[in-house]
């Protein structure tokens, strides 16, 4: 039971920088490998807000997750849009790991690489949850991702913002023979998407410090999550980021602390052979 | 013929070239003294490279007119890995041509590089834990090690872990730093004839620990060893203890968990944690270091002990040359380090720190040498008492 509940706990960092791969994929067929460290943005936007004292925690909060909206419209404007002229352009994947990189070095050169203490959001100590101890934050960022996957689903279904995400993921010349502009449609997706991965990085520095390499762990489960639940689903992440936690938790407590990541790469390999589309997604052609 | 001509002429070149690389060392004669430093600058653990190159800078600036030398420091990164190492030595002894190599700092690197080092026939100053990198058998040995070793420390730590009816388990990180560590206090254990219940490893930068944890409470673990390089690593671990209730009687670590243990932790993750040095780290000493330290790097020192072990480095190296009068008389500053009559760390005085056969500036000593020290209310260090008196009456 103590493995069940802290891995569906420890779910909700990687289901909410999860979303954020599924919304950029399910509308531009494009994931952002920079997504790691537009989350370590994010913790480093919680330090600087974090000294104005004129300004209330959700406002600091705020800030930050609209920043990381704006940098993820600049990512798709300036970092995708020219890499992705067709299905078979598939330079938008070097564009984003070279991002990546680019923002790992100027955060290592400009902030080093220890960890900072982030005080925005920090929620410390231990709650009981079905009988078993649980890190405060973490039950936070579950929740949050819970309220974010609810929001996402009911957004595509009954939005007409959500329609036409839709449509385009289906036929985007179609939609632009209709007078909606898939540019346009991408760049809100990449903005939501950097904007969920700043406020997972202002949540998880909260937790463990801002440092450079913030993301690096985060994201590799993120992206195992998405693949798990399926890219193409927004219960996708939230379903795969369950399942993925609890398989590591599960197995962590059997086997061995380092058997946990093992165990949840493994699942990864097993659903890609047996359900490529994922749990909850479905099947659709793309080129990465 | 031309083509043998421009055959030979390249021939001639690769061969001069390399006889360049392999024999520089009688052609700088401008007197300077060029220390190479090596350490992690990017990577993992950032802080090992801040507190190799800051000390030294420090140290530089206070003896070098001291001793009456010019001295010039060259810093190469070797991106916390064997391979970067590897790469960062070859290109500090082959293109920069330095005089001696302080570093790498974490034990694992230092090890990829210690034979081409040794080979390089250039002293060589460490304060890596790791034992294994110490070979006093051979003859001439170019390292010298200004901080304890692990094998010293875990003797010392053995006896405050197996002192009564403790259950011991250990966890450390997944690295060579963290697999040494407590591979020694396993060995420790079994001299001893006492048993250690668990043994659990973390990957730096891991998200949650309580898994883990829930191993070592499942053995019944009453008493937690950790060897683990990062201080973030060290309170997610923390964390997770007070998060699945272990309440263990205490934790004993290392030094390590002086970089940014306590900045990242909250009080109660540090109630019972102990760790036990050789040096007095809340003494005069100490705290005159970190003050000058952050009157010119604006923030204190990341990890003390190694500022500190690197500032005794540069004192044994610049006496040395000083002596000898020529660093690139690479055999004779080794000659006179082995002689040297003490080393100091400004007021803290090291007599006959080496020898002939003795190239560790510490040795394991009676327990009463070694303090025992925990953190106060606010995350300050503080002193325990010294380990006998911890063993005998508990801190």
């Amino acid at each position: 039971m103590d493995a069940v509940v802290s891995g569906i706990v420890l779910a909700g960092l990687y289901a909410l920088v999860g979303q954020g791969l599924v919304l950029t994929f399910v509308t531009t067929r494009t994931l952002n490998f920079a997504s790691g460290e537009l989350l370590a943005v994010g913790g480093f936007l919680a330090l600087g807000v974090g000294s104005w004292s004129w300004l209330p925690t959700p406002g600091k909060l705020a800030v930050v997750v609209l920043v990381g909206g704006v940098l993820g419209a600049v990512v798709h404007r300036w970092l995708v849009l020219p890499f992705a002229r067709g299905e078979h352009d598939s330079r938008w994947l070097l564009s984003t790991v070279g991002v990546s990189y680019v923002l790992l070095n100027l955060f290592t050169n400009g902030e080093g690489a220890n960890p900072q203490r982030v005080e925005l959001t920090r929620n410390p100590g231990t709650v009981e949850l079905l009988g078993v101890g649980v890190n405060r934050q973490s039950l936070v960022i579950a929740v949050i991702a819970v309220v974010v996957t609810l929001a996402l689903v009911a957004a595509s279904r009954w939005t007409s913002g959500g329609v036409v995400m839709r449509a385009v993921a289906e036929d985007p010349r179609t939609v632009a023979l209709m007078g909606i502009s898939p540019r346009l449609v991408g760049a809100v997706a990449y903005a939501g998407a950097t904007a969920l991965a700043a406020l997972a990085g202002v949540l998880w520095a909260s937790e463990v410090g801002a440092t450079p390499g913030l993301g690096v762990h985060v994201l590799v489960s993120a992206f195992a999550v998405a693949v798990i639940g399926g890219l193409t689903s927004f219960w996708g992440p939230l379903v795969g980021a369950v399942v993925f936690g609890v398989v590591v938790q599960v197995s962590a407590y059997e086997l061995g602390a380092l058997w946990g990541q093992v165990a949840g790469l493994v699942l990864v390999i097993v659903v890609l052979v047996l359900r490529p589309e994922g749990l909850v997604g479905r099947r659709v052609e793309a080129k990465l | 013929m031309k083509k043998f001509a421009v055959a030979a002429l390249a021939v001639a070149s690769v061969v001069s070239l390399a006889a360049c690389g392999s024999d520089s060392s009688s052609e700088r004669e401008d007197g300077v003294v060029r220390i190479g430093l090596v350490g992690p600058e990017t990577g993992a653990a950032p802080q090992f490279y801040t507190d190799l190159v800051r000390p030294v800078e420090l140290a530089v600036a206070d003896l070098a007119d001291e001793y009456g030398l010019e001295v010039e420091i060259v810093t190469v990164d070797d991106k916390g890995t064997p391979d970067g190492a590897s790469a960062a030595v070859q290109q500090l002894l082959n293109t920069e041509d330095v005089d001696a190599i302080f570093g790498p700092p974490q034990s694992g690197n230092a090890l990829q590089v210690a034979e081409v080092i040794q080979r390089s026939g250039r002293p060589w100053l460490s304060a890596a834990l790791a034992p294994e990198i110490m070979d006093e058998s051979l003859d001439p040995n170019w390292l010298f090690r200004t901080n304890y070793n692990a094998s010293d420390l875990s003797s010392v730590v053995a006896q405050l872990l197996f002192s009564g009816d403790n259950t011991v388990g250990i966890v450390h990180s997944a690295d060579a730093y963290g697999q040494s560590g407590a591979e020694s206090i396993e060995a420790e254990a079994e001299e001893l004839g006492a048993e250690i219940a668990a043994v659990e490893a973390i990957q730096p930068g891991t998200t949650d620990f309580s898994a883990g944890i829930s191993r070592l409470a499942a053995a019944g673990v009453d008493t937690v060893f950790l060897a683990i390089t990062a201080g973030a690593d060290t309170a997610t671990v923390t964390k997770a203890i007070a998060q699945e209730g272990l309440a263990p009687e205490t934790v004993v670590t290392n030094a390590t968990i002086l970089a940014d243990f306590a900045a990242l932790a909250d009080p109660e993750q540090w109630e019972n944690l102990v760790f036990i040095d050789p040096r007095d780290l809340t003494g005069e000493t100490v705290a005159g270091i970190a003050a000058d330290y952050e009157a010119e790097y604006g923030e204190a020192p990341i990890i003390p002990t190694n500022v500190y072990s690197w500032m005794a480095a540069v004192d044994a190296y610049l006496q040395a040359v000083a002596e000898v009068g020529d660093a690139r008389d690479f055999d004779a500053v080794r000659e006179a380090m082995e002689g040297l009559e003490q080393v100091s760390v400004r007021d803290d005085v090291y007599d006959a720190p080496f020898g002939a056969g003795d190239h560790e500036i510490y040795e394991p000593e009676d327990p009463s040498q070694w303090i025992v020290f925990g953190f106060d209310a606010e995350g300050g260090l503080e002193a325990r008492g010294d380990l006998a008196a911890c063993i005998a009456g508990g801190c």
